[in-house]
Protein backbone atom coordinates (compact mmCIF):
# COMPACT_ATOMS: atom_id res chain seq x y z
CA UNK A 1 0.00 0.00 0.00
CA UNK A 2 1.11 3.50 -0.68
CA UNK A 3 0.21 4.91 2.72
CA UNK A 4 1.28 3.56 6.07
CA UNK A 5 -1.31 2.33 8.52
CA UNK A 6 -0.09 3.28 11.99
CA UNK A 7 -1.25 2.09 15.38
CA UNK A 8 -3.99 4.76 15.88
CA UNK A 9 -5.50 3.99 12.49
CA UNK A 10 -5.47 0.26 13.21
CA UNK A 11 -7.12 0.99 16.57
CA UNK A 12 -9.79 3.00 14.79
CA UNK A 13 -10.44 0.21 12.26
CA UNK A 14 -10.61 -2.53 14.89
CA UNK A 15 -12.84 -0.55 17.24
CA UNK A 16 -15.19 0.55 14.47
CA UNK A 17 -15.54 -3.01 13.26
CA UNK A 18 -16.26 -4.27 16.78
CA UNK A 19 -18.81 -1.50 17.27
CA UNK A 20 -20.98 -3.32 14.75
CA UNK A 21 -20.62 -6.81 16.25
CA UNK A 22 -18.49 -8.92 18.56
CA UNK A 23 -16.18 -11.24 16.71
CA UNK A 24 -13.08 -13.39 17.07
CA UNK A 25 -9.51 -12.91 15.91
CA UNK A 26 -9.64 -14.84 12.66
CA UNK A 27 -12.72 -13.13 11.27
CA UNK A 28 -11.44 -9.73 12.30
CA UNK A 29 -8.10 -10.34 10.60
CA UNK A 30 -9.72 -11.56 7.39
CA UNK A 31 -12.14 -8.64 7.33
CA UNK A 32 -9.42 -6.04 7.77
CA UNK A 33 -7.11 -7.85 5.37
CA UNK A 34 -9.70 -7.35 2.64
CA UNK A 35 -9.48 -3.59 3.01
CA UNK A 36 -5.96 -2.95 4.29
CA UNK A 37 -2.70 -4.62 3.47
CA UNK A 38 -1.99 -6.02 6.88
CA UNK A 39 -0.30 -9.32 7.69
CA UNK A 40 -1.85 -12.15 9.67
CA UNK A 41 0.19 -11.22 12.71
CA UNK A 42 -0.69 -7.53 12.81
CA UNK A 43 -3.81 -7.67 14.91
CA UNK A 44 -2.76 -9.73 17.92
CA UNK A 45 -0.65 -6.96 19.51
CA UNK A 46 -3.33 -4.39 18.68
CA UNK A 47 -6.08 -6.47 20.29
CA UNK A 48 -3.91 -7.26 23.31
CA UNK A 49 -3.04 -3.60 23.84
CA UNK A 50 -6.63 -2.40 23.45
CA UNK A 51 -7.72 -5.10 25.86
CA UNK A 52 -5.13 -4.04 28.43
CA UNK A 53 -6.18 -0.42 28.09
CA UNK A 54 -9.76 -1.45 28.82
CA UNK A 55 -11.11 -0.56 25.38
CA UNK A 56 -11.99 -4.19 24.65
CA UNK A 57 -13.25 -7.07 26.73
CA UNK A 58 -13.18 -10.74 25.77
CA UNK A 59 -15.35 -13.75 26.38
CA UNK A 60 -14.99 -17.36 25.32
CA UNK A 61 -17.69 -19.23 23.49
CA UNK A 62 -17.46 -22.97 22.93
CA UNK A 63 -17.50 -23.99 19.29
CA UNK A 64 -16.89 -27.53 18.00
CA UNK A 65 -15.15 -28.70 21.13
CA UNK A 66 -12.89 -25.68 21.60
CA UNK A 67 -13.25 -22.04 22.48
CA UNK A 68 -13.59 -19.02 20.30
CA UNK A 69 -12.42 -15.86 22.03
CA UNK A 70 -14.78 -13.08 21.12
CA UNK A 71 -13.75 -9.46 21.43
CA UNK A 72 -16.31 -6.87 22.35
CA UNK A 73 -15.97 -3.12 22.63
CA UNK A 74 -16.33 -1.45 26.04
CA UNK A 75 -17.70 1.98 26.90
CA UNK A 76 -14.17 3.30 27.08
CA UNK A 77 -13.51 1.75 23.68
CA UNK A 78 -16.52 3.51 22.16
CA UNK A 79 -15.28 6.78 23.60
CA UNK A 80 -11.79 6.23 22.21
CA UNK A 81 -13.20 5.24 18.82
CA UNK A 82 -15.22 8.47 18.70
CA UNK A 83 -12.08 10.44 19.50
CA UNK A 84 -10.12 8.64 16.76
CA UNK A 85 -12.88 9.13 14.23
CA UNK A 86 -12.97 12.85 14.97
CA UNK A 87 -9.20 13.11 14.64
CA UNK A 88 -9.23 11.13 11.40
CA UNK A 89 -11.95 13.31 9.89
CA UNK A 90 -10.04 16.46 10.78
CA UNK A 91 -6.86 15.02 9.35
CA UNK A 92 -8.36 13.84 6.07
CA UNK A 93 -10.18 17.17 5.67
CA UNK A 94 -6.91 19.05 5.99
CA UNK A 95 -5.10 16.68 3.63
CA UNK A 96 -7.97 16.83 1.15
CA UNK A 97 -7.90 20.59 1.38
CA UNK A 98 -4.20 20.62 0.56
CA UNK A 99 -4.40 18.11 -2.25
CA UNK A 100 -7.49 19.54 -3.88
CA UNK A 101 -6.19 23.06 -3.28
CA UNK A 102 -3.03 22.04 -5.11
CA UNK A 103 -5.04 20.62 -7.97
CA UNK A 104 -7.11 23.77 -8.33
CA UNK A 105 -3.92 25.85 -8.65
CA UNK A 106 -2.83 23.89 -11.67
CA UNK B 1 5.17 -28.47 9.58
CA UNK B 2 1.66 -28.95 10.94
CA UNK B 3 -0.10 -26.47 13.20
CA UNK B 4 0.78 -28.35 16.39
CA UNK B 5 4.47 -28.27 15.56
CA UNK B 6 4.11 -24.60 14.68
CA UNK B 7 2.47 -23.78 18.03
CA UNK B 8 4.99 -25.86 19.99
CA UNK B 9 7.87 -24.04 18.32
CA UNK B 10 6.21 -20.70 18.95
CA UNK B 11 5.74 -21.55 22.62
CA UNK B 12 9.43 -22.41 22.93
CA UNK B 13 10.45 -19.10 21.39
CA UNK B 14 8.17 -17.16 23.77
CA UNK B 15 9.79 -18.46 26.97
CA UNK B 16 10.96 -14.95 27.90
CA UNK B 17 7.41 -13.65 28.08
CA UNK B 18 5.57 -13.61 31.44
CA UNK B 19 3.45 -16.79 31.72
CA UNK B 20 0.10 -15.00 31.36
CA UNK B 21 1.21 -13.15 28.23
CA UNK B 22 2.62 -16.31 26.74
CA UNK B 23 -0.56 -18.27 27.41
CA UNK B 24 -2.63 -15.51 25.83
CA UNK B 25 -0.51 -15.38 22.66
CA UNK B 26 -0.48 -19.16 22.34
CA UNK B 27 -4.23 -19.46 22.75
CA UNK B 28 -4.80 -16.64 20.24
CA UNK B 29 -2.62 -18.20 17.55
CA UNK B 30 -3.81 -21.77 18.11
CA UNK B 31 -7.38 -20.53 17.74
CA UNK B 32 -6.30 -18.62 14.64
CA UNK B 33 -4.83 -21.70 12.97
CA UNK B 34 -7.87 -23.78 13.98
CA UNK B 35 -10.16 -21.21 12.39
CA UNK B 36 -8.17 -21.22 9.18
CA UNK B 37 -9.40 -24.79 8.67
CA UNK B 38 -7.62 -27.69 7.01
CA UNK B 39 -7.47 -25.98 3.61
CA UNK B 40 -6.40 -22.55 4.86
CA UNK B 41 -3.95 -23.51 7.59
CA UNK B 42 -0.87 -23.58 5.36
CA UNK B 43 -1.66 -20.17 3.93
CA UNK B 44 -2.26 -18.86 7.44
CA UNK B 45 1.07 -20.21 8.68
CA UNK B 46 2.80 -18.72 5.67
CA UNK B 47 1.11 -15.41 6.41
CA UNK B 48 2.23 -15.48 10.03
CA UNK B 49 5.83 -16.19 9.07
CA UNK B 50 8.06 -18.73 10.75
CA UNK B 51 7.53 -19.37 14.47
CA UNK B 52 10.72 -17.46 15.29
CA UNK B 53 9.64 -14.47 13.18
CA UNK B 54 6.25 -14.41 14.83
CA UNK B 55 7.80 -14.81 18.29
CA UNK B 56 10.21 -11.97 17.60
CA UNK B 57 7.32 -9.71 16.59
CA UNK B 58 5.33 -10.59 19.73
CA UNK B 59 8.38 -10.08 21.97
CA UNK B 60 9.19 -6.74 20.35
CA UNK B 61 5.63 -5.55 20.82
CA UNK B 62 5.52 -6.62 24.47
CA UNK B 63 8.89 -4.92 25.11
CA UNK B 64 7.50 -1.69 23.64
CA UNK B 65 4.39 -1.81 25.84
CA UNK B 66 6.59 -2.61 28.87
CA UNK B 67 8.56 0.56 28.17
CA UNK B 68 5.40 2.65 28.11
CA UNK B 69 4.41 1.44 31.57
CA UNK B 70 7.87 1.93 33.06
CA UNK B 71 7.00 4.77 35.45
CA UNK B 72 4.82 2.79 37.89
CA UNK B 73 7.30 -0.07 37.75
CA UNK B 74 10.06 2.10 39.19
CA UNK B 75 7.83 3.14 42.05
CA UNK B 76 6.99 -0.46 42.76
CA UNK B 77 10.71 -1.31 42.79
CA UNK B 78 11.36 1.56 45.20
CA UNK B 79 8.66 0.43 47.60
CA UNK B 80 10.17 -3.04 47.50
CA UNK B 81 13.48 -1.52 48.59
CA UNK B 82 11.76 0.30 51.45
CA UNK B 83 10.10 -2.90 52.54
CA UNK B 84 13.45 -4.67 52.50
CA UNK B 85 15.04 -1.95 54.66
CA UNK B 86 12.08 -2.02 57.02
CA UNK B 87 12.38 -5.78 57.21
CA UNK B 88 16.07 -5.60 58.08
CA UNK B 89 15.45 -3.06 60.85
CA UNK B 90 12.51 -5.05 62.17
CA UNK B 91 14.51 -8.28 62.25
CA UNK B 92 15.92 -7.89 65.82
CA UNK B 93 12.37 -7.40 67.12
CA UNK B 94 10.49 -9.64 64.73
CA UNK B 95 12.75 -12.68 65.13
CA UNK B 96 12.39 -12.98 68.95
CA UNK B 97 8.66 -12.37 68.64
CA UNK B 98 8.41 -15.12 66.07
CA UNK B 99 10.42 -17.48 68.27
CA UNK B 100 8.26 -16.60 71.30
CA UNK B 101 5.04 -17.17 69.32
CA UNK B 102 6.35 -20.49 68.12
CA UNK B 103 7.34 -21.49 71.68
CA UNK B 104 3.91 -20.51 73.01
CA UNK B 105 2.17 -22.52 70.30
CA UNK B 106 4.45 -25.47 71.00
CA UNK B 107 3.82 -25.36 74.77
CA UNK B 108 0.06 -25.10 74.25
CA UNK B 109 0.27 -28.22 72.09
CA UNK B 110 2.29 -30.03 74.74
CA UNK B 111 -0.22 -29.02 77.44
CA UNK B 112 -3.11 -30.31 75.35
CA UNK B 113 -1.33 -33.59 74.72
CA UNK B 114 -0.42 -34.06 78.39
CA UNK B 115 -4.09 -33.67 79.28
CA UNK B 116 -4.84 -36.36 76.73
CA UNK B 117 -2.12 -38.61 78.13
CA UNK B 118 -3.45 -38.24 81.68
CA UNK B 119 -6.98 -39.03 80.47
CA UNK B 120 -5.60 -42.07 78.67
CA UNK B 121 -3.84 -43.17 81.87
CA UNK B 122 -7.16 -42.84 83.71
CA UNK B 123 -8.81 -44.98 81.03
CA UNK B 124 -6.11 -47.67 81.37
CA UNK B 125 -6.52 -47.58 85.17
CA UNK B 126 -10.29 -48.00 84.81
CA UNK B 127 -9.91 -50.98 82.48
CA UNK B 128 -7.21 -52.56 84.64
CA UNK B 129 -9.08 -51.99 87.89
CA UNK B 130 -12.29 -53.30 86.31
CA UNK B 131 -10.54 -56.48 85.12
CA UNK B 132 -9.06 -57.05 88.59
CA UNK B 133 -12.47 -56.50 90.12
CA UNK B 134 -14.04 -58.98 87.70
CA UNK B 135 -11.37 -61.59 88.54
CA UNK B 136 -11.89 -60.97 92.28
CA UNK B 137 -15.64 -61.40 91.78
CA UNK B 138 -15.11 -64.70 89.92
CA UNK B 139 -12.94 -65.90 92.80
CA UNK B 140 -15.63 -64.84 95.29
CA UNK B 141 -18.40 -66.94 93.65
CA UNK B 142 -17.89 -69.96 96.02
CA UNK B 143 -17.88 -67.65 99.09
CA UNK B 144 -20.85 -65.36 98.47
CA UNK B 145 -22.84 -64.97 95.23
CA UNK B 146 -24.13 -61.38 95.90
CA UNK B 147 -20.61 -60.13 96.68
CA UNK B 148 -19.27 -61.91 93.62
CA UNK B 149 -21.98 -60.38 91.40
CA UNK B 150 -21.29 -56.92 92.86
CA UNK B 151 -17.58 -57.21 92.06
CA UNK B 152 -18.14 -58.63 88.58
CA UNK B 153 -20.78 -56.01 87.71
CA UNK B 154 -18.75 -53.14 89.09
CA UNK B 155 -15.67 -54.40 87.25
CA UNK B 156 -17.52 -54.67 83.93
CA UNK B 157 -18.88 -51.14 84.32
CA UNK B 158 -15.32 -49.88 84.95
CA UNK B 159 -14.00 -51.71 81.86
CA UNK B 160 -16.78 -50.27 79.70
CA UNK B 161 -16.15 -46.76 80.99
CA UNK B 162 -12.41 -47.11 80.40
CA UNK B 163 -12.88 -48.41 76.85
CA UNK B 164 -15.31 -45.66 75.87
CA UNK B 165 -13.03 -43.05 77.43
CA UNK B 166 -10.05 -44.30 75.44
CA UNK B 167 -12.13 -44.23 72.26
CA UNK B 168 -13.09 -40.61 73.04
CA UNK B 169 -9.44 -39.73 73.60
CA UNK B 170 -8.48 -41.39 70.32
CA UNK B 171 -11.04 -39.21 68.51
CA UNK B 172 -9.82 -36.07 70.28
CA UNK B 173 -6.17 -36.77 69.43
CA UNK B 174 -7.08 -37.38 65.82
CA UNK B 175 -9.06 -34.13 65.59
CA UNK B 176 -6.23 -32.17 67.24
CA UNK B 177 -3.62 -33.58 64.87
CA UNK B 178 -5.77 -32.77 61.86
CA UNK B 179 -6.40 -29.23 63.11
CA UNK B 180 -2.71 -28.61 63.73
CA UNK B 181 -1.70 -29.95 60.32
CA UNK B 182 -4.42 -27.81 58.70
CA UNK B 183 -3.14 -24.67 60.43
CA UNK B 184 0.42 -25.42 59.38
CA UNK B 185 -0.48 -26.18 55.78
CA UNK B 186 -2.52 -22.95 55.72
CA UNK B 187 0.53 -20.95 56.82
CA UNK B 188 2.71 -22.72 54.30
CA UNK B 189 0.23 -22.14 51.45
CA UNK B 190 0.03 -18.45 52.23
CA UNK B 191 3.80 -18.17 52.23
CA UNK B 192 3.98 -20.10 48.98
CA UNK B 193 1.45 -17.82 47.34
CA UNK B 194 3.37 -14.74 48.45
CA UNK B 195 6.57 -16.12 47.07
CA UNK B 196 4.86 -16.87 43.79
CA UNK B 197 3.51 -13.34 43.38
CA UNK B 198 6.96 -11.91 44.09
CA UNK B 199 8.32 -14.25 41.47
CA UNK B 200 5.84 -13.18 38.79
CA UNK B 201 6.46 -9.52 39.58
CA UNK B 202 10.14 -10.11 39.07
CA UNK B 203 9.49 -11.86 35.81
CA UNK B 204 7.28 -9.04 34.63
CA UNK B 205 10.10 -6.61 35.38
CA UNK B 206 12.58 -8.55 33.23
Amino acid sequence: MLFQVGAPLLDACVLSFLKREDTYGYVLTQALKEKLEISESTLYPVLRRLQKEGCLSTYDQPWQGRNRRYYSITGKGVHYAEHLKQAWTDYTNRINGLIQGGESCE
Amino acid sequence: MNKYEYITKLEKRLKKLPPAERANAISYYSEYLEEAGPEGVDAAMAGLGSPSQLAAAILAESAASEMESEAPKVRRGLSAVWFAILGIFALPIALPIAIALFAVAFSVLIAIFSVYISLFAAAIALVGGGLVSVIAGLCAIPISLPVALFYIGGGLICVALGLSLSYGIYKLVWLTCRGVSKIFSGIRNRKGRKRQTVFTNKEANV
